[in-house]
């Protein structure tokens, strides 16, 4: 049918199917700056104001909006000329990936149109329905408050916002991202935002079952189809092994997936490939293969996995890197330091408990989505959602017998990734279909397909033993892991292993014995996921600390301070535990641990808290008779990049105006690194932030980086851009030193000059002309690359404040304060917005996310309705606080910020219950009818007091 | 290619005719906030599509005759923001805005989650506590459904394939009235309920209704206990005691089962608990 509306003010007169929403419509006319997230009406990316009110635009037929008048985030301001919220927005950092942003900031102008001076609730309230997954909605918050002429009631405690500028002049700074308002305009180009003539559409046909073989697939009612123009099946492809975890070669993950198998290992696992010219066309065609399976049995439990008589889940002889076949064993590891049996017989107290960390989902805002086409000379190009976009390259030419150097892999805007975007999942697959077909294809995973076939983070079971003097000193802990990595084992060897590397060298202890077993499930497949098997490691060891204290008496702060790892000390399991190698000598030459704590403490009250404590009774009575409020405390460390194993580059080329391009293959997912490698190169050469053009990810133009995970950009990536830019400083020194007429050896660069010891100086610019077109002649440009092997941990501390519903068992938080000591903060605002996304991350994980399965292994939450992301209202208020401690081995003494702040969630959220109720939860999440049934048998089936 | 007819009748009489002329297959669309995913989905496939948005006079809240009238266009947002609706019927105005997000409640409108009949639908809930009765037309004339009988199952109502709500309306409740609603989710914005209780108080009469969402096929009454109530509130001694025993008997309307969001054991917990804090507050006026 024909529809006639205007958008952005402009008549516009189309014609669609009636069938069709105006998501699709507007996207397709070109309103490219509203996004797709869901499609369900749940994630609010989709956001458009339908005469002026905002509404997801995948809950509205286009034909509904006949006649009315629609308005798109391009209709709200340019670069030119950017409505005030846009700006607001972007001065207080609100955005990081930015792919919510656009829906959130239409929702800000219509709560604004109708109050302008709305309350914090009413704000909350207005943005509720826009999830964002980068953020923790403190700074969109913030932006809006200062939009409705109130100032920043509650800043964050960190207050530095300026670099110091006794030594810094860009490092250090709060700079806007480079990308500007064009990332919050709808301009910036996310993958499905990339136009290709003939385009198909591509989709993955999906196992129904959790263990199957398939005996006999028949493509030809879907090939006959018009429009269908290829399906892919297991007979069509390399059967090249090869692992999905996009991490370094010779990658540490076991090469157990082809790119189609003829067997299924979970529900959601790829049976064939459609590409068609619509995307209705290839879902159609995936429904009309006609596949015939032999039911395998399943194993659903992880401890039935390794258990006599077990299904094998893989079968193939001898694969690369998988430990164990015949017991469904991924990967398996085995630690000791000293001899924990004496350890144990030396203790007075020895505690022993038992923690669960379920199965959650990164879930990032903008799902996965590849794009894959020919270029003129027959090399194909992929645009892709990643992390890794070097990895990608390295991995499909591999899966599908192509030589490296016909492929090139491009990283465009990413919408989030948290991990689940450092594995190849529609890469290979994409690119096959344009090997057959010869033409682009384009496959954006739905969001049941995103929850269920992607990876999430591994469920883990994690028995704790720990043996304490009386003076609370820890003689020997034992942590024994049972890690479920699902169908397949990407990360089967490193995340475990990071469940111990990154929490047992945190309190000192004498005998240390750590295990694992990674076992193969027929259920979804565990990947990364900011914080890396730490998360799970600190739920249980920072679980255990507080248990402990609680049953020694001890204060249980001070217990932990007493056995926090020193600065000067070594770390006794690096050099045990390396990342799926060798172990390395590691020194901690920085720890601001007690100086979090000092901060946190103060922020929180808690001194006042604890003194307030009636003896003899839990917690305090909450805000409503039937409510118990608490705070919980945590300490953690992590790591940053993988020692000997990450390698970043960057290349710096000179212009001729005194700017220079500045080309990284560090893969900025939302986070900013780019501006942050960018203000690094600004401060090493001495000009303004705007001077350095950022350029990253394009396998072909840009250097080697491993890419963006292990919390490795600041530090790896980053040494690098400061090493290229002393090199092209010098250079350009050597340039100057011609014009002044000084030796090159005392020059120095500051505010876009060149200058002497003497006095005299020049502008960069003029020295860039001189060196390009001048007497010699020279593009100056050089390349550097970095790899580390000190992984200087950053350390947090941690409270939260929160009441239980004792009637319905709902945790309610009512603040969390985050310290960490990050080495030095490049850009504070960016540095806290790690702190505040990754705070709200790990409550979801803590208090209301988890894939669940029925007793077939389908996932029956895969959606955001019932995978529950927080929502503005959800986020309690977060306060992040910097700590610098000026880390000798990092650029300009920076260590890593961004997946600790996840690690501290659970333990102090199960603290903090303890603390409200005397209800010690050890398995996650806490869902208010765990926490019900809890305090119910707490109560010996009474009812807890107060609960009616 | 899917492409069902597409009616937007400008009447309600066009509207009814509309419909009626659709035959089995033919389906009303309000705000699309439930349909239109179902049938981008494809799971929903109706051949012909009568928008309802563009009749006027089916839209907003009217106060008269000590009734308030919701037209079936009304949405949540309305609803929410009513100020008669805020002060006489708190708990409708409150579960209107525990509807999704306000993106939704922009959007959605009472007559469609009415129409939807999804046993955690927010609304419902309040409006089977006050007692709602809905207004239903068709070419065949109108008719008055009280909401206690207008629910037959999950996504079932006793609405003819012809007919369409016009409104819900319900006695305004008297200035000393008061009402509770509480919504128990996992998640304060976008979340369905586990359980939902929409209750009211008149202390003239001496009598509560209790009404809970997500805890049986339909939103249900938990009419024994009511019953308890009326006949002992007035005389009794004991009222804290009373009040226990009427949330006891409460829980017994509930048949709940176990699905992705609870179990039915939560929810029977819950439905006591609720029913305990509900009467407390509004009888007792403590807030316990
Ligand atoms: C993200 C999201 C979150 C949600 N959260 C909640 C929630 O928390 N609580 C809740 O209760 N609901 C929730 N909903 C459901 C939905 O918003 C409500 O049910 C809404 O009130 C439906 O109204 P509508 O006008 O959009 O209905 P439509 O989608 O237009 O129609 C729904 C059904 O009602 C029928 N219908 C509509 N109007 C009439 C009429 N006048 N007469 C007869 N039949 C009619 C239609 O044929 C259709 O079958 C949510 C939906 C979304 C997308
Ligand atoms: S895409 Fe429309 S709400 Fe998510
Ligand atoms: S910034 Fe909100 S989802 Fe990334």
């Amino acid at each position: 049918m024909t529809v006639r509306f205007t958008i952005n003010g402009k008549e516009v007169t189309t014609v669609v199917d009636v069938g069709e929403v105006l998501l699709d419509t507007l996207r397709r006319l070109g309103y490219r700056g509203v996004k797709s997230g869901c499609r369900t009406g749940n994630c609010g990316s989709c956001t458009v104001l339908l005469d002026g009110k905002p509404v997801p635009s995948c809950t509205v037929l286009a034909a509904q909006a006949d006649g009315h008048a629609v308005t798109t985030i391009e209709g709200l301001g340019d670069d030119h000329k950017p409505d005030p919220i846009q700006e607001t927005f972007l001065r207080h950092g609100a955005e990081q990936c930015a792919y919510c942003m656009q829906g959130m900031i239409l929702s800000t102008r219509a709560l604004l149109d109708e109050n302008p001076h709305p309350t914090d609730i009413e704000i909350r309230e207005g943005i509720s329905g826009n999830l964002c997954r980068c953020t923790a909605y403190v700074k969109a918050i913030e932006a809006i408050r200062e939009l409705a002429g109130r100032g920043n009631e509650n800043p964050d405690p960190w207050k530095r916002k300026e670099c110091d500028e006794e030594r810094y002049s860009t490092v250090g700074a709060c700079v806007e991202k480079t990308e500007g308002i064009g990332l919050l305009s709808g301009r910036a180009k996310y993958v499905d935002d990339f136009q290709f003539d003939n385009l198909l559409y591509g989709r993955v046909l999906r196992s129904p079952h959790a263990h199957a073989r398939i005996v006999r697939i028949d493509a030809s009612k879907a090939l006959a189809l018009p429009g269908v123009h290829c399906v892919l099946t297991h007979d069509d492809v390399p059967q090249v092994p090869f692992t999905t975890a996009g991490q370094n070669y010779p990658e540490p993950s076991p090469y157990d997936k082809v790119i189609l198998d003829e067997k299924v290992r979970f529900v959601g696992d790829r049976v064939a490939a459609v590409a068609a010219e619509t995307p209705l066309l290839a879902k159609r065609a995936c429904d009309l293969i006609d596949v015939e399976y032999e039911i395998l049995p399943a194993v659903l439990d992880m401890e039935q996995a390794m258990s006599e008589g077990a299904p094998r889940i893989h079968e193939k002889e001898d694969p690369r890197g998988i430990a164990d076949t015949s017991r469904n064993l991924a990967a398996h590891l085995d630690m000791d330091i000293g001899d924990v049996a004496k350890g144990f017989e030396e203790a007075d107290r020895v505690f022993e408990t038992e923690y669960y960390s379920q199965y959650v989902h990164c879930a990032p805002t903008e799902p996965h989505v590849t794009a894959t086409s020919l270029d003129e000379k027959g090399r194909l190009v992929i645009v892709t959602s990643t992390q890794v976009p070097f990895h990608v390259r390295r991995i499909v030419a591999h899966a599908n017998e192509i030589p490296v150097s016909q492929v090139r892999v491009i990283k465009p805007r990413i919408g989030g990734g948290f991990g689940v975007k450092q594995e190849i999942m529609l890469e290979d697959i994409c690119s096959a279909l344009t090997l057959r077909t010869r033409l682009p294809v384009k496959i954006m995973l739905d969001r049941d397909e995103e929850l269920f076939a992607t990876r999430t983070r591994h469920p883990q079971k994690l028995r704790v033993k720990t043996g304490v003097r009386n003076d609370g000193s820890i003689v020997a802990r034992e942590l024994d892991v049972l890690t479920n990595t699902g169908a397949y084992g990407g990360h089967a060897l490193t995340v475990p292993s990071n469940t111990g590397s990154k929490t047992l060298p945190l309190y000192r202890t004498e005998h240390i014995r750590f295990v694992n077993h990674s076992v193969y499930t027929n259920l979804p497949v565990g990947g990364a996921y900011r914080g890396y098997g730490a998360v799970q490691g600190y739920f249980a060891i920072d679980s255990q600390m507080d248990e402990i204290a609680h049953e020694m008496g001890f204060d249980p702060v001070d217990f932990r301070l007493r056995n926090v790892i020193r600065q000067g000390e070594e770390d006794p399991v690096a050099r045990q535990l390396g990342e799926g190698k060798e172990g390395f000598e590691r020194i901690i030459r920085t720890n601001g641990l007690a100086e979090c704590w000092e901060k946190v403490k103060a922020v929180c009250d808690w001194d006042a808290w604890q003194a307030s404590l009636k003896p003899g009774e839990t917690g305090r009575s909450g805000s409503k008779p039937w409510t118990r409020r608490g705070k919980g405390m945590s300490f953690a460390m992590h790591g940053t990049g993988i020692p000997g194993d990450d390698m970043g580059a960057a290349t710096i080329k000179s212009n001729e105006d005194g700017s220079f391009n500045l080309l990284i293959g560090a893969t900025d997912l939302g986070t900013g690194s780019d501006t942050i490698l960018g203000q690094m190169a600004a401060e090493v050469l001495g000009v303004s932030s705007d001077r350095i053009l950022v350029y990253s990810s394009d396998t072909d133009r840009t250097p080697f980086d491993v890419g963006a995970y292990a919390s490795s950009t600041t530090y790896v990536s980053g040494g690098a851009v400061v090493k290229a830019a002393e090199k092209v400083r010098d250079r350009l020194f050597y340039h100057a030193s011609k014009l002044l007429g000084e030796d090159a050896s005392g020059l120095t660069c500051s505010d876009n000059r060149i200058a002497a010891p003497s006095g005299k100086s020049v502008s960069m610019g003029d020295v860039a002309m001189e060196a390009m077109y001048g007497e010699e002649k020279e593009q100056v440009a050089y390349t550097s690359s970095n790899i580390t092997f000190a992984c200087p941990p950053p350390f947090a501390a941690a409270c939260v404040d929160l009441e239980v519903d004792v009637g319905t068992g709902r945790v309610e938080v009512l603040e969390f304060v985050c310290a960490v000591d990050l080495g030095y903060a490049i850009n504070p605002t960016f540095a806290e917005g790690q702190i505040h996304g990754g705070i709200l991350q790990g409550l979801g994980q803590a208090l209301s996310e988890e894939m669940i399965f029925d007793g077939k292994g389908r996932m029956v939450n895969a959606n955001l309705t019932d995978y529950k992301i927080y929502s503005a209202v959800d986020a309690p208020e977060i306060r992040a606080i910097l700590v610098e401690t000026d880390e000798p081995t990092g650029p300009f003494g920076a260590k890593s910020v961004s997946e600790i702040p996840v690690d501290v969630v659970a333990p102090a959220v199960a603290n903090a219950i303890f603390a409200a109720t005397g209800l010690r939860l050890r398995e996650l999440p806490f869902t208010p009818e765990r926490v019900l049934a809890g305090l119910d048998s707490l109560a010996g089936g009474q009812g807890f007091p107060g609960s009616n | 290619m899917y492409e069902p007819v597409w009616r937007h009748p400008k009447s309600l009489d066009e509207a009814v005719k509309a419909i009626g002329d659709a035959g089995e297959s033919g389906r009303l669309i309000a705000g699309g906030t439930d349909l239109a995913v179902l049938i981008r989905k494809g799971v929903s496939r109706p051949d012909v599509l009568v928008d309802l948005s563009g009749v006027c006079g089916h839209a907003g809240v009217t106060v008269a005759d000590g009734r308030i009238a919701l037209g079936a266009l009304a949405t949540h947002a309305e609803i929410g923001a009513h100020p008669v609706v805020r002060e006489r019927a708190g708990l409708l105005a409150r579960a209107c805005s525990a509807v999704g997000s306000a993106q939704t409640r922009s959007r959605g409108t009472v007559g469609g989650n009415v129409a939807n009949a999804s046993p955690a639908a927010d609304s419902v809930a309040a409006l089977a506590a006050l007692d709602g009765d809905v207004h239903v037309l068709s070419v065949r004339g109108d008719r008055v459904v009280p909401l206690a009988g207008f629910f037959k199952g999950p996504g079932a109502t006793v609405l003819a394939r012809d007919e369409l709500i016009t409104g819900i309306s319900f006695d305004l409740p008297g200035s000393d009235a008061r009402s509770y609603y509480r919504k128990v989710g996992q998640r304060n914005a976008l979340a369905i309920a586990i359980v939902s209780i929409g209750a009211t108080f008149d202390p003239e009469t001496g009598t509560v209704r209790l009404a809970f969402g997500s805890v049986a096929p339909t939103v249900v009454r938990a009419r024994a206990a009511e019953a308890l109530f009326a006949s002992e509130w007035g005389t009794s001694g004991n009222r804290p005691a009373l009040v226990g025993a009427v949330a006891r008997l409460a829980a017994e309307a509930a048949s709940p089962i176990d699905d992705v969001r609870a179990t039915a054991e939560y929810r029977m917990m819950l439905v006591e608990t609720l029913a305990a804090s509900s009467l407390k507050e509004m009888c007792l006026g403590t807030c316990a």
